[in-house]
């Protein structure tokens, strides 16, 4: 085969050129630090990191979500947990009444009262802005007195609940959206569903030792005793839902922790340079160019012309 | 005739003439090493008719017979098919590349998928605090730049596509121009044959122009007896009976969603068809490749439009906040990825943005009264959900599905025409490789003849000086 110079010279640059272009998809693997840097370089590969990525970034939206529901069923729980220590009052209170040897209820009545004012701002408790216990109606006031009636005081009228029934919910993970709130309803009035109603509870409580400070109506007593025992199971209730939804919660939040570090792991090995490997093939391709060039040197710069005497 | 000194002067004449013959030769293919499509020439001698002699044959010297080309016809026939699918690879090769830079996957913040995400996200966001204010600005400015990035792509696949029309219609006087170039030189190399004097450097450019040529379009030509060659491309004969040329033109043509490139013969109106080369990845690009890339993000887009709107239209804004007019309670509005965009209600107020359901009752007066509770988030958390709802090709795929399977096959194409153009290289090479060992100039050989040539005219002066001397001593007898 004749070896022409144009033949020659096609060979180096060619040389040069594939050795150039190996050396750069390299020199861009280890610059960007990804092995994939469009959908070419590896189809399969970019579609998957694509797929992780939104797995991983709907994972951190996931768990906001849930730090957003967790601070919120804590501030709930808080405010059952208050509320649950002032049933217990009202029961020592009730206690205390119903015993023969007691005279001075006046004092208990007025002790009654002063809890209600207190109840109606715990049941009014604002977490964020947004009522706890409003249901839905998250920005009005859910437990107000009525104010038809002329005289606006709580020791006149029990508190009515002016919120919805309904629950909003937090969404902490692909498929489950959780109930957040527990509506007022719920808590403090079950009458509707054959509960107690523990404002109209302690009213009456209260209403029963002011009317008869020196002896008591045993008959509404007892109902009383009854009924606040059910109130404290209506709240019991209310503080077990509540606690199971932070457990599933806290269990969310693990199972994300886990699985993110999984999935950064993956992500990192589907497009991520492998540093180590990418610079000892830089290191290879540096030696093939420079064999490349001397090698072009030697090949082209001799001719029959550097050996004529002229 | 006899044998004398003069006969002899001749001799030295001619050899003289001769190896400046080859000298010349040997020196324009030096001169020409570097020059794109030049053939090496060869120059043959041949002995000058002797004349006999009853004692014997005595020869006359040396003549030159011929100086061709050397070219290999099928090396160039090899090379032309070649190059026509290189051609069209290579085309499609930079628009891909073009393709993946305007949809940036897979990691870019600024992409399509990362917008999505986004919108989605901020949905979750605007789902656990409905009441808020600022966090409703937030989605509407999310949601824009979603809207903002969809329209960018699709607008920068609309102008790519322009672009490569520009392109066609380059290469499309490009062909004519060529078939105009080959024609002339059809003309000149019959004359200058039928004369006998040699055509070698205008088949040299003619056989040029048909390399260039075949790397736009699979091309079919054939010489005829006098040394003209007919050119045909996909279909319409350029050049025929030697000198007569047609043309090829250029149209688009809007199909309602894309403008179309069609190529036709000017003056024939015939369809040029052509299965390889640059004008046909070109074709294929604008024709086929964008709008099917186009037509993938529109359903992306119009999915996206639909479905967040269906739900957002049960919900209602803030504090019972209604658009103007209370049916058109729309998130988006458009018809696909070229003009989607926020609703006008939203883009007046952030309140129109729902969160809750619609609730409507009838007041004791009859009017419908409609209202949402403000902690109510059913419709945002629908509309968050809808990143995971499998929407697409019959409820199997979701938005992220969808559009990674996209960029997936935008890769898996990419490659492909990536590997088949460094492939093909590869073989147009070899026989480039094949046609310079054959037609190529090797300086050490033309020099090795420069030499020998030098010598053969030295030799050829002493021939002449010594018959010159043998006159001078007849003369000084």
């Amino acid at each position: 085969m004749r070896i022409t110079d144009s033949y020659r010279i096609r060979t180096v640059i060619e040389n040069l050129n594939a050795s150039r272009e190996r050396m750069n998809i390299l020199q861009e693997q280890l610059a960007s630090a990804k092995r994939i840097n469009r959908p070419s370089d590896d189809p399969t590969g970019a579609t998957m990191a694509m797929k992780l990525r939104t797995v991983l970034e709907g994972n951190v939206q996931y768990d906001k979500n849930i730090e957003d529901a967790l601070g919120f069923l804590s501030a709930t729980e808080n405010t059952l947990n208050d509320v649950y220590e002032i049933l217990l009052s009202v029961k020592d209170i009730a206690l205390k009444g119903a015993n023969d040897a007691t005279t001075d209820r006046e004092d208990l009545a007025d002790q009654l009262d002063l809890i209600l004012r207190n109840l109606l701002e715990i049941a009014n408790t604002k977490y964020r802005g947004k009522y706890i216990f409003g249901g839905t109606e998250t920005l009005s006031m859910p437990f107000t007195l009525d104010e038809n009636v002329m005289n606006h005081d709580l020791e006149m009228q029990v508190a009515m609940y002016r919120g919805d029934s309904k629950t909003f919910k937090r969404q902490i993970n692909e498929h489950t959206a959780l109930d957040l709130n527990i509506p007022g309803s719920k808590v403090f009035d079950m009458s509707a569903e054959g509960g107690v109603n523990i404002f109209q509870e302690i009213y009456e409580l209260r209403n029963n030792f002011k009317q008869n400070p020196m002896k008591i109506d045993r008959t509404k007593m007892d109902q009383s005793l009854d009924n606040l025992d059910e109130a404290l199971d209506q709240l019991l209730n209310a503080f077990l839902s509540v606690g199971t939804r932070k457990q599933i919660s806290y269990f969310n939040k693990d199972r994300f922790e886990l699985q993110n570090i999984t999935l950064k792991e993956r992500l990192s090995n589907t497009e991520d340079t492998d540093f180590g490997n990418a610079f000892i093939q830089f290191k290879a391709e540096e030696n093939a160019l420079n064999s490349a060039l001397s090698a072009g040197a030697r090949v082209i710069s001799p001719s029959l012309l550097d050996f004529l005497k002229i | 005739m006899g044998i004398g000194l003069g006969s002899i002067f001749d001799i030295g004449r001619k050899a003289l003439k001769a190896n400046l013959g080859g000298l010349n030769v040997s020196g324009n293919n030096v001169a020409n090493v570097n020059t794109e499509g030049y053939s090496r020439e060869v120059i043959t001698f041949k002995p000058s008719i002797p004349f006999r002699t009853p004692r014997g044959v005595f020869g006359t010297g040396v003549e030159i017979e011929s100086v061709r080309r050397v070219r290999d016809d099928i090396v160039d026939m090899q090379i032309r098919t070649h190059n026509t699918p290189l051609g069209e690879f290579q085309e499609k090769e930079k628009i891909y590349k073009q393709l993946e830079n305007i949809f940036n996957e897979p990691s870019s913040e600024y992409g399509i998928r990362e917008q999505f995400e986004r919108f989605f996200d901020t949905f979750q966001e605007f789902a656990n605090d409905p009441e808020s204010g600022s966090i409703r600005t937030v989605l509407r400015e999310q949601a824009q730049v979603l809207t903002e990035t969809i329209k960018r792509v699709d607008q920068q696949l609309v102008i790519l596509s322009k672009d490569i029309g520009f392109e066609i219609s380059q290469k499309v006087d490009e062909i004519n121009n060529i078939a105009k170039r080959i024609a002339d030189l059809n003309v000149k190399i019959v004359s200058s044959e039928n004369i006998g004097s040699s055509a070698n450097q205008l088949r040299d450019q003619r056989d040029l122009e048909l390399d260039r040529l075949s790397e736009i379009t699979n091309v079919y030509y054939k010489e005829d007896s006098g040394g003209a060659i007919n050119v045909s491309v996909g279909g319409n004969s350029l050049v025929s009976i030697g000198e007569r040329v047609s043309s090829l033109k250029c149209i688009d043509i809007n199909d309602g969603v894309n403008l179309l490139s069609k190529v036709t013969g000017a003056e024939s109106g015939l369809e040029f068809v052509t299965n390889s080369g640059r004008l046909k990845g070109l074709l294929e690009c604008r024709n086929e490749i964008i709008p099917e890339y186009r037509e993938r993000l529109n359903i992306l887009t119009k999915t996206l439009i639909s479905q967040v709107n269906n739900l957002h239209r049960n919900g209602v804004g803030l504090k019972g906040s209604q658009p103007e007019v209370p049916h058109d309670n729309d998130f988006f509005t458009g018809t696909g990825a070229s003009d989607i965009d926020l609703s006008d209600a939203i883009k007046s107020s952030v309140n129109n943005i729902a969160a809750a359901e619609r609730i409507e009752t009838v007041d004791e007066s009859g009017q419908t009264i409609i209202t949402g509770a403000s902690g109510d988030n059913k419709i945002a958390l629908q509309i968050a959900n809808l990143k995971g709802t499998l929407i697409f090709e019959s409820n199997t795929k979701t938005f992220d599905d969808y559009f990674s399977e996209t960029i997936g096959v935008l890769g898996v194409e990419a490659r492909d025409v990536k590997d088949n153009a460094a492939r093909q290289q590869m073989v147009v090479t070899q026989f480039q490789n094949l046609r310079d060992s054959t037609s190529g100039v090797s300086l050490d050989e033309e020099l090795t003849y420069l030499i020998k040539y030098q010598r053969g005219y030295q030799a050829a002066a002493r021939v002449i000086s010594t018959v010159d001397e043998m006159f001078l001593t007849l003369i000084n007898m």
